[in-house]
C-alpha cells in the first residue's frame, strides 16, 4: 500500500502541498483530482523521489522507498518522455531492462504489448515518426511493461481520442484487477466517474474531498430530475411543481434541481399531470457538480 | 537489481544513441586527414634536393665543380653557368637567375638573393681550391696536404644534447592541440545529450529507475570512450600513414611524455566533461545550451593558450608555473611544462594532487547541479539555482 502523510511542501512563497493526506491499497484505481496547481503532479513526483517534501512522509507497504523499490513502480509523467529518434522495440526494452527484466524478457513483454495495443508494425519506427496517440499508448506501456505494483499516471486521458481514451481506460481496469494500485490524475471527470470506484480531490495542497464515488455523490442534498420531453413546448407548465426548480432546459431535456427528502413518487405523478415525458431520471449530481462544489473559491 | 547493473545498461543506451554520429565523425576523420596527408606529401616533396644556380666567370680551377658538389651534399644540387664578364654576373646576381658567382681562381659574388648557406659554402670550396694549389707549389707532400686541410679543432659538449627533446615537444604540442578540441567537443556532446534527455522530458522517467549520478556518468563513460577511440583512431591513421609512405618521421617520443599527456587528458576530460553535464542540464533546450557551455569553452581556451605559450616560449614563466597549479588549466599546461623539463617533481606531484582533488569535487558539484538541472523542466536556470534545486530531489 502507498501512503502518503501529511506532506507539505514550499517554494518560496507557494504552497505547493500543504499537509496532504493519500492511500492506495493493492488492486484499487483511485482518481487523483483537483485544479490547476493544487498540488497532484507535486504529489506524484515525490512518490518517485523527484520531490523531497518539507515534512511527512511517503512510504511503500510501511517502508520509505528506496531506490530498488522504485523501480518496482511504473510512472507516466504529466510531460511526456520517450527519446523521439529511438526506435519504439529499442526504448522500451531499454526502459524494461532499467526495471529488472532481462533482453529476453523484455522484449518478450514489448511486442505482446505492441500486439495488444495494435502497434505491432511499428515496432521498428523512431518514436518521432508515431501519431501522437501511438506515442501515448507507447508512453504506457514504458510504465508498466515491467509488471508494476503501484502505476502512476498523470493525466493520462489528455489529447487521447474517444476510442484511444476507451482503450487506455481498459488497460488501466486490467491492472486494477491484476492487483495493481492504479493512482491517476484527469481533468475529464467523467472518465474518472466511468473508472474509478474511488476518488480524492485536492486543493491549495490539501485534501478536500475523498471517497467512494457513489457516496460523494449521495452525500449531496441536492437531486436532479432529467425529464426527455414527448412535447417540447410544454415546459412553462413545469415551473409549478413543488419541491422542484427548473435549473435547465436544451430542447426537449429538462432538469429540475429537487429536495432529497422530496416523495419520488409525488414527484413523478405531478410532472405527468402537466407534461408528456418520454424518459424520468432521478440522479444526485454528478462527479463533475461535487468537484466543482469541493473546490470553489 | 544493482545500481552498477542499471548504471552498465544506461552507458550501452548512451553507446548506441552515439554510434551514428562517432561513425559518421570517425569516417569524416580517417577520409579528411588521409586526404591532407596525402596533399601535403604531394606538395612537400621532400627528396627533391633545392637546386642552385652557380655563374662561372673567365679561369676557374678545373675541379672547382666537384668540390662543391661534394661540399652541397645529397640535399642541394649545383648547376653551372658560364657567364661572359663580370657585368653579366652582377645583373644575373641582381635578377636572381644564379645564386652566386665565383669569377677566376679566387673571388667570389654574393647578390641580394644569396643565402648565407650558399655564400659560406662557395667560400669554403674557394679555400680549398686555393689551399691546394698553394700547397702545391710549397711542394708539401699529401699527408702534409691533409694535415694542414685538418687542422684538428675538438669540439667538446658541455651539456648533453637531449636527442628526444624536439620529438617530445612535437608530441606534446599534437597532444595539446588534441587534447583541447577532443575536450572541447567531446564535452560538448556530454551537455548535447543531457540537453536532448532533459528537454525530451525522458529523464523524468528515467529518473525513477536511475540515480541521477549515475545517468550523468554514464554519458561521461560512454561519450568518453568514443571520444578516447576516436583520438585513438586518428593517432593509428597519423602513424600508419607516416610509415606507410615513410614520409613522416616518427619520433623516438619517450613514453614518460607520452604517460604525463594521457593522465591529464583522462583527469581533465572527467573534470570538464562532468562540467560540461551540469551545464547542459540547465538548459532546456539545445538553442539555451550553447549560452551554458559558452563560459566553459572560454574557460578551457584560457588553458589552451597557456599550454601554445609553454611550448613555444624559451624559458619558464611565473604566469605559467601559477597555470600549471590551478586544476582548471592543470591538464593543458602541466604536461607542456613537465616535457619542456621545466617542472621541478614536487611541482608535478603537487599540481596532480590539487587537480586529482578538484576532480572529485567539481565531479560531485557537478553531480549535485544536474541533479537540480534535470529535476526542473522550467527555462533556463542558473547555477546556484540548480544547486539549491538539488536538495528538493530525494532520488539522488
Amino acid at each position: 500500500m502507498l501512503e502518503l502523510r501529511g506532506l507539505h511542501k514550499h517554494y518560496r512563497d507557494v504552497t505547493a502541498l500543504d499537509g496532504l493526506d493519500l492511500s492506495i491499497a493493492p488492486g484499487q484505481m483511485l482518481g487523483f483530482l483537483g485544479p490547476n496547481g493544487a498540488g497532484k503532479t507535486t504529489a506524484m513526483r515525490s512518490v518517485f523521489g523527484l520531490v523531497r517534501p518539507d515534512a511527512g512522509t511517503v512510504v511503500w507497504s510501511g517502508d520509505p522507498i528506496t531506490a530498488a523499490v522504485r523501480r518496482r513502480f511504473g510512472y507516466m509523467p504529466e510531460e511526456r518522455g520517450l527519446y523521439p529518434k529511438m526506435r519504439v522495440h529499442d526504448q522500451l526494452v531499454y526502459f524494461g531492462r532499467l526495471h529488472g527484466l532481462t533482453a529476453a524478457e523484455a522484449g518478450r513483454v514489448v511486442e505482446q504489448w505492441l500486439g495488444e495495443l495494435g502497434l505491432e508494425d511499428r515496432t521498428n519506427a523512431k518514436v518521432d515518426e508515431l501519431s501522437h496517440g501511438n506515442q501515448q499508448r507507447v508512453q504506457l506501456v514504458a510504465a508498466m511493461l515491467h509488471s508494476p505494483e503501484l502505476l502512476v499516471l498523470d493525466e493520462p486521458f489528455v489529447g487521447l481520442d474517444p476510442i484511444a481514451s476507451a482503450t487506455m481506460a481498459q488497460l488501466l481496469q486490467d491492472q486494477a484487477e491484476r492487483g495493481v494500485a492504479v493512482l491517476f490524475s484527469s481533468h475529464q471527470l467523467d472518465v474518472v466517474e466511468d473508472l474509478c470506484e474511488d476518488v480524492v480531490i485536492v486543493d491549495q495542497g490539501r485534501v478536500v474531498l475523498a471517497g467512494r464515488v457513489s457516496e460523494l455523490r449521495a452525500a449531496s442534498a441536492r437531486r436532479y430530475l432529467d425529464l426527455v420531453l414527448a412535447d417540447a413546448t410544454v415546459v412553462p407548465t413545469l415551473e409549478g411543481i413543488p419541491s422542484a426548480q427548473v435549473v435547465d432546459i436544451r430542447g426537449d431535456r429538462v432538469r429540475l434541481a429537487v429536495d432529497e427528502r422530496a416523495d419520488l413518487v409525488a414527484l413523478a405523478a405531478a410532472v405527468a399531470t402537466v407534461a408528456d415525458f418520454t424518459q424520468f431520471t432521478y440522479q444526485p449530481p454528478a462527479l463533475s457538480e461535487v468537484f466543482r462544489e469541493a473546490v470553489a473559491p | 537489481m544493482s545500481d552498477w547493473s542499471v548504471f552498465w545498461l544506461a552507458v550501452q543506451r548512451d553507446l548506441r544513441a552515439w554510434r551514428k554520429p562517432f561513425l559518421i565523425s570517425s569516417a569524416v576523420i580517417v577520409i579528411g586527414v588521409t586526404a591532407l596527408m596525402t596533399f601535403i606529401s604531394l606538395v612537400q616533396d621532400e627528396d627533391e634536393p633545392t637546386v642552385y644556380t652557380i655563374g662561372l666567370v673567365g679561369e676557374t680551377s678545373p675541379s672547382l665543380p666537384a668540390d662543391m658538389e661534394d661540399l652541397f651534399g645529397p640535399d642541394a644540387e649545383a648547376i653551372f653557368v658560364s657567364l661572359p664578364t663580370v657585368a653579366a654576373a652582377e645583373e644575373a646576381l641582381t635578377d636572381g637567375g644564379i645564386g652566386v658567382a665565383v669569377v677566376g681562381a679566387d673571388t667570389m659574388m654574393v647578390g641580394p638573393t644569396t643565402s648565407d648557406w650558399l655564400a659560406d659554402t662557395t667560400y669554403l670550396a674557394l679555400v680549398g681550391e686555393i689551399t691546394a694549389e698553394r700547397a702545391e707549389e710549397l711542394g708539401l707532400s699529401a699527408a702534409e696536404v691533409a694535415r694542414l686541410a685538418d687542422p684538428g679543432v675538438r669540439v667538446n659538449v658541455v651539456a648533453e644534447v637531449e636527442q628526444d627533446g624536439e620529438a617530445n615537444e612535437a608530441v606534446a604540442t599534437i597532444a595539446l592541440i588534441v587534447m583541447f578540441m577532443a575536450i572541447l567537443a567531446y564535452g560538448q556532446w556530454i551537455g548535447y545529450a543531457v540537453v536532448e534527455e532533459k528537454a525530451n522530458r525522458v529523464v523524468e522517467l528515467l529518473l525513477g529507475a536511475v540515480r541521477p549520478h549515475h545517468l550523468m556518468a554514464a554519458k561521461v563513460v560512454s561519450i568518453g570512450a568514443l571520444g578516447l577511440t576516436q583520438v585513438g583512431l586518428l593517432g593509428a591513421v597519423v602513424l600508419t600513414f607516416g610509415l606507410a609512405t615513410d614520409r613522416i618521421d616518427v619520433p623516438a617520443v619517450a613514453g614518460w611524455a607520452v604517460f604525463w599527456v594521457l593522465v591529464w587528458f583522462i583527469l581533465g576530460y572527467a573534470l570538464y566533461g562532468c562540467m560540461y553535464a551540469a551545464g547542459g542540464s540547465l538548459a532546456s533546450n539545445t538553442q539555451e545550451a550553447g549560452s551554458t557551455f559558452g563560459p566553459l569553452s572560454l574557460i578551457l581556451g584560457v588553458g589552451y593558450m597557456g599550454g601554445l605559450i609553454s611550448l613555444s616560449a624559451t624559458t619558464d614563466s611565473p604566469v605559467l608555473r601559477i597555470f600549471s597549479f590551478i586544476p582548471l588549466w592543470a591538464p593543458l599546461t602541466m604536461p607542456a611544462r613537465i616535457v619542456r623539463g621545466w617542472a621541478e617533481w614536487w611541482e608535478v606531484g603537487l599540481s596532480l594532487a590539487l587537480m586529482v582533488a578538484a576532480t572529485y569535487g567539481l565531479i560531485r558539484f557537478a553531480g549535485r547541479v544536474y541533479v537540480g538541472g534535470v529535476s526542473r523542466a522550467t527555462s533556463r536556470l542558473g547555477w546556484r539555482e540548480a544547486w539549491r534545486s538539488s536538495r528538493d530531489v530525494v532520488a539522488s
